[in-house]
């Protein structure tokens, strides 16, 4: 996490949670300044916090990432907004152009990235930013849902909070010839027995081999042969789901 | 009692004791002498003077002698027979009758004769008085009135199909006005003279009204003048004959006579008072009065008689005689104006009247004020008076009903009372009609100078003229700036519609959502912001459709209760200028102490409800139930702190705090180890055109009985405009509510719902009465197709 801040000691708890369940056991935690390196742990998952004093627009920065923090070996990084500073979305920016000049020739790790203004999204295009994150948004469709469905709510509230998960599946070779209504009339169970839904397929992959793409309902005679893997909605605790990873370790 | 009320009280008590004082004092007052020159007729009885035998007037004076055998007085009467109205006044004068009938205009142009004093005229010249009388025949005279009785209409009737303009065209044609020496004739006299014209201009026939009325009927006459009651059978025969019809009174003439005789005053024929009438005709009328004379100091009755007089003819009044005209005893307001004095007993006897009339109005008053006091007393006691709080002098400048209400009673009080006074001498305010509309003139700066003729009326229309335009202005001001905001907060509607509290800039987005297609709900929004709120947010505000923006207070109850909470939808607090905690206390206040449900609910129980009933709200759409007090479903954006700190604790019946920060770590931490979801988290949240949405729609009877498993086939396989994916299912209660209120009581909404939702259920479940499926759909209409196909 780079520009980490106390103010999001939040986000640690959550990345312990989640995490484990993918066999990730390390958090790294940037801030700007000066300040020792500590370590301690949460659930579990190491958590390291050191700081770089270099400013995210010098020429040193991409370095220090690469020497401080080995970026490019990193599975994702999350870049905060800078506390403290105007404008907090060009200095993200900055940030993740020295990300992409550390990764250099190498694929390097899936950056998200949170910024405070919804206008500054596009800043970040040929950056490597596979998602940019604006909160503002995150509240406005859970207050939004709350008003036109409480259940819905209720289940947006639930899938953000691991009650429920969104996995992808490898199409059975049984299936391949048949249509997304076959698939989901079809696997109604996961390896546990327990219910499971098949709501989307994946029309694609990224560079990293997920599953990008993805259309959720795509019709009960899209042609599976055209996909490259099923979107399944499961519930429960992660842990619970054994033989199954989320996201693309479970793909094809 | 208050300041106001005990005035009124006093006031009535006033009126009450002065009433019975002088009530008696004045029945009690004597004549001043005994009637002069009594004809040997049993004492007490008076010579009245009526008409010719078998006439109008001799019938009337019938009618009298009997009522006053009716009515428990002494007094009785003698009835003459006589020429009419002139003979009438001429035998008053000489003392050979005591009372006696004479239409008005003939009574008050004896009056003015007699004014004049005794000035013998010489010998052949004539008099120019009406019925020609003289002063010295009318000297030591004064003529008093008892009373009024009715009304006489000049009725212009000519042969069909002629149409009169103007008299002067009559030329030669053989006419007719009247009987010699009747009050109809000499009336006749006088609107010929409006006209310009003499009987000697015109060639009128000397023969009595039923030749009269034959020749018209045979078409020898072109013109007819006749002063009698509206509704005349005679009339009325001759117009279903279809060989005559009425012709209005021209209104140069009405003009002219009211200017020199103002002892008419204007009237309307009303349509249908004859055979095929069908449209009111502009005349004058006259009132029949009763008279008597005062000769020589002495009066001819005494007040008591007077007042048995007065008697009698209320008597009939109150029991019409068959073929008689209806009696309406009157002493005021039956001409333009009435020179002729009453007589002291008939002074005393509309004194009296006055002072009852005024009295029962007061004491009417005074009960309505009382009543209106108790009425207040009980609603505000009910709670379903409103909070003397929540109104405010802006809001009502703001208000263009306000300024419109203003200017419709400032027109109508300005039509009464302009009717009231003009209504008899002004021809352009005949009718109520006629008035609202010169009033209407009037008030938007309209008018004709020329209009009103009385100068109370006219200051009346120079007022109604100012305050008009100040409201007409205030109207279009209001209106404009209504518009200008693009906020129709007269159709405001406040019931399932869902309260934005603490409104911040970066919220725009949730707004946005609430307004993106899909949901068929389109609920009204009510934004309450801070005067913090820049200027460009509040103008993109204004351009959403159906949305209400607020400049309150949130923390203060009495600021929401405008709002009224406990009829909305949802309520939603956010993080800003204000503490969320503060605003859900204010929240919890406006719903539980101040709406005018709660207040009810509080005065039946004797205790204020500090356990709030909460709502059963609806999962999804509208929920219609009453209008109990109740707290509604709010949602608090919550920080991470809030929860911990349990914060919003004692309001977890009601309040669904909402970590968003927590919830946006989530999110991350989630699209950190899977890329994909963040992609498809805003596919399923945000309402677009091309991706699919979640909703939940009730089960229709038909599924009941069926399990999950069958469900999902019926469902995955159904083709809309996209598919059908169903995730889940909703226990809802009552299919449309989201719990029963029971289950909050120990519990919280979130608790309530997330018990209720079962994603992914076990296939073998049993679909039961209140559920309802969680699906993605194109949109929920598409849903909702599907459901009613597969249901058949």
């Amino acid at each position: 996490m780079l520009h980490w801040s106390p103010a999001s000691a939040g986000l640690i708890d959550e990345l312990a949670r989640t995490i484990t369940s993918v066999g990730v056991n390390r958090i790294t935690c940037v801030r700007d300044g000066n300040a020792p390196l500590t370590t301690h742990h949460v659930q579990g998952v190491e958590v390291r916090t050191l700081a770089i004093d270099v400013k995210p627009g010098s020429d040193a920065y991409p370095g220090r990432l690469v020497s401080d923090v080995d970026i490019v070996a990193a599975r994702s990084v999350i870049v905060l907004p800078r506390a403290g500073v105007d404008e907090p979305d060009s200095a993200s920016r900055l940030t993740c152009a020295a990300i992409r000049r550390a990764c250099g020739d190498e694929v390097g790790p899936n950056v998200l990235v949170e910024i405070e203004d919804p206008e500054a999204a596009f800043e970040f295009v040929g950056l490597g930013v596979s998602n940019v994150f604006y909160p503002g948004h995150l509240r406005a469709a859970l207050l939004g849902q709350a008003c036109v469905d409480l259940g819905v709510f209720q289940f947006i509230v639930g899938l953000l909070s691991g009650r429920h998960h969104v996995r992808s599946l490898a199409i059975p070779e049984d299936l391949r010839a048949g249509s997304f209504a076959d698939a989901a009339l079809t696997l109604e169970c996961d390896s546990a027995g327990r219910a499971m839904t098949v709501i989307g397929v994946a029309k694609g992959r990224g560079e990293g081999g997920q599953p990008i793409d993805v259309v959720v309902n795509p019709g009960p005679r899209t042609r599976l042969s055209e996909c490259v893997c099923l979107m399944v909605l499961v519930s429960g605790d992660e842990q619970d789901q054994a033989g199954e990873q989320p996201g693309m370790q479970v793909g094809a | 009692m208050s300041r106001p009320a005990k005035l009124a009280a006093l006031l009535v008590a006033v009126l009450v004791v002065w009433i019975t004082w002088w009530t008696p004092v004045a029945r009690a007052q004597d004549p001043a002498a005994e009637p002069a020159e009594l004809a040997p007729l049993p004492a007490g009885t008076i010579r009245f003077g009526a008409g010719s035998k078998g006439g109008g007037f001799s019938q009337t004076g019938d009618a009298l002698a009997d009522a006053l055998a009716q009515v428990d007085v002494s007094t009785r009467i003698h009835v003459e027979n006589t020429g009419g109205s002139c003979d009438n006044v001429r035998k008053l004068a000489r003392g050979e009758v005591d009372a006696a009938l004479v239409q008005y205009d003939v009574a008050a142009e004896a009056f003015a004769a007699s004014a004049v004093g005794d000035h013998a005229l010489e010998d052949g010249a004539q008099s120019g008085w009406m019925c020609e009388l003289s002063s010295a025949e009318l000297a030591g005279v004064e003529l008093q009135l008892v009373a009024a009785i009715d009304d006489s209409a000049v009725h212009v009737i000519v042969r069909r199909p002629v149409r009169l303009d103007d008299f002067s065209s009559v030329g030669d044609r053989p006419i007719f006005v009247g009987q010699l020496g009747s009050g109809s004739m000499e009336t006749s006299k006088v609107i010929l003279g409006a006209a310009g014209l003499t009987l000697d201009d015109v060639n009128s026939l000397p023969i009595k009204n039923k030749a009269a009325m034959a020749a018209m009927q045979n078409g020898e006459l072109l013109m007819m003048l006749r002063t009698t009651e509206i509704g005349d059978d005679a009339i009325a025969g001759l117009l279903a004959s279809g060989m005559a019809g009425l012709n209005a009174l021209p209104s140069s003439v009405i003009e002219r006579l009211i200017d020199g005789f103002p002892y008419y005053r204007i009237c309307q024929i009303d349509a249908h008072s004859y055979p095929g009438l069908e449209f009111g005709v502009p005349s004058v009328c006259v009132s029949t009065v009763v008279l008597t004379a005062r000769r020589d100091g002495v009066d001819a009755l005494s007040d008591a008689q007077v007042q048995d007089l007065i008697a009698g003819l209320r008597w009939i009044e109150h029991n019409p005689v068959e073929g008689l005209p209806p009696v309406a005893v009157r002493w005021r307001d039956f001409a333009e104006r009435e020179p002729v004095p009453l007589h002291p007993g008939a002074g005393l006897t509309e004194r009296r009247d006055f002072a009852i009339y005024w009295a029962k109005v007061f004491a009417a008053l005074a009960l309505a004020a009382g009543l209106l006091v108790l009425l207040r007393r009980f609603l505000r006691r009910k709670g379903l008076l409103g909070n003397p709080l929540s109104g405010n002098l802006e809001g009502q400048l703001s208000n263009p009903l306000v300024p419109f209400a203003g200017f419709l009673l400032i027109v109508v009080a300005a039509t009464i009372v302009v009717w009231n006074l003009e209504h008899d001498s002004n021809a352009r305010v005949r009718t109520l009609n006629d008035s609202f509309w010169e009033m209407n003139m009037f008030a938007t700066g309209n008018f004709d100078s020329e209009s009103l003729k009385t100068s109370t009326a006219r200051v009346i229309g120079a007022a109604a003229t100012i305050a008009g335009l100040g409201l007409l202005a205030w109207f279009t001001a209001a209106l404009t700036s209504i518009l200008s905001r693009d906020q129709m907060r007269l159709f405001r509607r406040l019931r399932n519609h869902i309260v934005i509290l603490n409104f911040r800039e970066e919220m725009l987005q949730l707004v946005r959502v609430l307004r993106s297609p899909g949901p068929l709900r389109q609920r009204s929004i009510h934004v309450v912001v801070s005067d913090t709120l820049p200027p460009r947010v509040r103008q993109q505000l204004t351009k959403v459709r159906g949305l209400t923006i607020y400049q309150q207070n949130p923390e203060v109850p009495e600021d929401l209760v405008d709002l009224r909470l406990p009829r909305a939808a949802r309520v939603i607090v956010l993080q800003g200028g204000y503490h969320p905690l503060r605003i859900a206390r204010a929240v919890h206040h406006a719903c539980v102490r101040l709406d005018p449900g709660a207040r009810l609910e509080a005065s039946k129980h004797a205790a204020l409800g500090v356990s709030p009933s909460v709502h059963s709200p609806a999962l999804a759409g509208d929920d219609a139930r009453g209008a109990r007090a109740t707290v509604p479903v709010t949602l608090v954006e919550a920080t991470n702190g809030d929860a911990a700190d349990g914060l919003f604790d004692p309001f977890s019946r009601w309040l669904v705090p909402v970590p968003a920060r927590q919830l946006a770590d989530a999110w991350l931490a989630t699209a950190c180890v899977d890329p994909t979801f963040g992609e498809l988290f805003n596919d399923i949240v945000s309402f677009r055109d091309d991706n699919s949405e979640l909703y939940t729609v009730e089960l229709s009877e038909s599924f009941h009985g069926k399990t999950w498993r069958e469900l999902r086939k019926l469902l995955f396989t159904a083709q809309g405009r996209a598919g059908i994916v169903p995730i889940g299912l909703y226990r809802g209660h009552q299919g449309r509510l989201a719990y029963e209120a029971s289950d909050v009581q120990d519990s919280s909404p979130q608790a309530a719902i997330a018990r209720r939702l079962r994603v992914n259920p076990p296939l073998h479940t049993v679909l039961s009465a209140g559920d309802r499926v969680l699906a993605f759909a194109e949109d929920e209409a598409d849903l909702r197709k599907v459901l009613n196909r597969r249901s058949k």
